[in-house]
């Protein structure tokens, strides 16, 4: 997949419109939700070439539940029960860090 | 204010890995100094361990060593009255050292850094109220003294996990990369 440098990236505007409101009430830019997409599959071909489908998939989770669009329990159908606990996890230590950081 | 911490070998490793990667080795090392770091002996033995392999880690490991790093003895009932509270007698390849930072780590009330995963998982399930952090959060936190967001996701990912971890793991790479970007998230 190859995105060019100031190519103009054109969505449907009919999800957009659909989308926009859910995001909103998310408090979710559109542009965070197409960086986090992108960034994730460039990371997926860049550094997880073993399985790449699996790491775009838990990225992308992940990354839902970060900007606060998935919670844990929807993460459980598609990690398991341990991955997702590690997941979420990982991203609450992270939380508490820049918390710890703070003080 | 310098803040105490205990660190384990991994994280030590982790810190020296960066220090000696990244291109500005003395503002590194000047915020690194807001940090005092602690540990028990059985770290020190292990960094001495490292230091005989004729490898990067070997290298890291020396760097540490040359390093003001407080090292201080775990009563062995210390340990063992941890091991009974997570029951994990090895298992999970969670070892006396791992325990012996966290014992240090608690009887202290200071925060813990480890870079096993593993075990940072499982400490932090038993011990939610004390603060279980990864080396690599601290390492992203000193390199923001002088790099950008991209340049420590960059930094992090093509220089320092193949460099300090040969042969990552997809779950643990992963686990970086959730850390790393929630860290890096602006607020």
């Amino acid at each position: 997949m190859v995105i060019k440098m100031g190519e103009i990236i054109s969505v449907d505007g009919d999800v957009i419109s659909e989308l926009a409101p859910y995001l909103e009430g998310k408090k979710v830019s559109q542009s965070l939700l197409v960086n986090t997409i992108l960034k994730d599959i460039l990371f997926a071909e860049k550094y997880a070439k073993a399985n790449q489908t699996y790491a775009i998939v838990e990225q992308f989770l992940a990354d839902l539940y970060r900007i606060g669009i998935l919670e844990y329990k929807d993460l459980l159908p598609v990690l398991g029960f341990e991955r997702a606990l590690e997941v979420t996890n990982t991203i609450r230590t992270a939380k508490r860090f820049k918390t710890w950081l703070k003080r | 204010m310098v803040k105490e911490i205990v660190c384990d070998t991994s994280t030590i490793l982790t810190l020296f890995s960066a220090c000696h990667l990244s291109e500005n080795k003395n503002k590194y090392l000047e915020k690194l100094k807001e940090y005092k770091l602690i540990a028990p002996d059985s770290v020190h033995s292990e960094l001495e361990d490292f230091v005989r392999r004729d490898n990067d880690l070997g290298l890291f490991a020396r760097e540490s060593l040359s390093y003001k790093i407080t090292f201080q003895s775990v009563e062995l009932e210390d340990i063992e009255r941890y091991k009974k509270i997570l029951g994990v007698v090895g298992r999970r390849g969670i070892t006396d050292c791992d325990i012996a930072c966290l014992s240090l780590a608690i009887e202290r009330d200071i925060p813990l850094f480890i870079d096993d995963f593993k075990a940072q998982f499982h400490f932090s399930s038993f011990f939610d109220d004390h603060d279980i952090f990864f080396g690599i959060l601290l390492v992203c936190s000193i390199l923001a003294e002088f790099m950008s967001v991209s340049e420590i996701f960059s930094f992090v990912f093509d220089k320092l996990v193949p460099n300090r971890w040969e042969n990552i793991s997809l779950r643990n790479l992963l686990t970086i990369k959730h850390a790393v970007s929630e860290y890096l998230a602006q607020e």
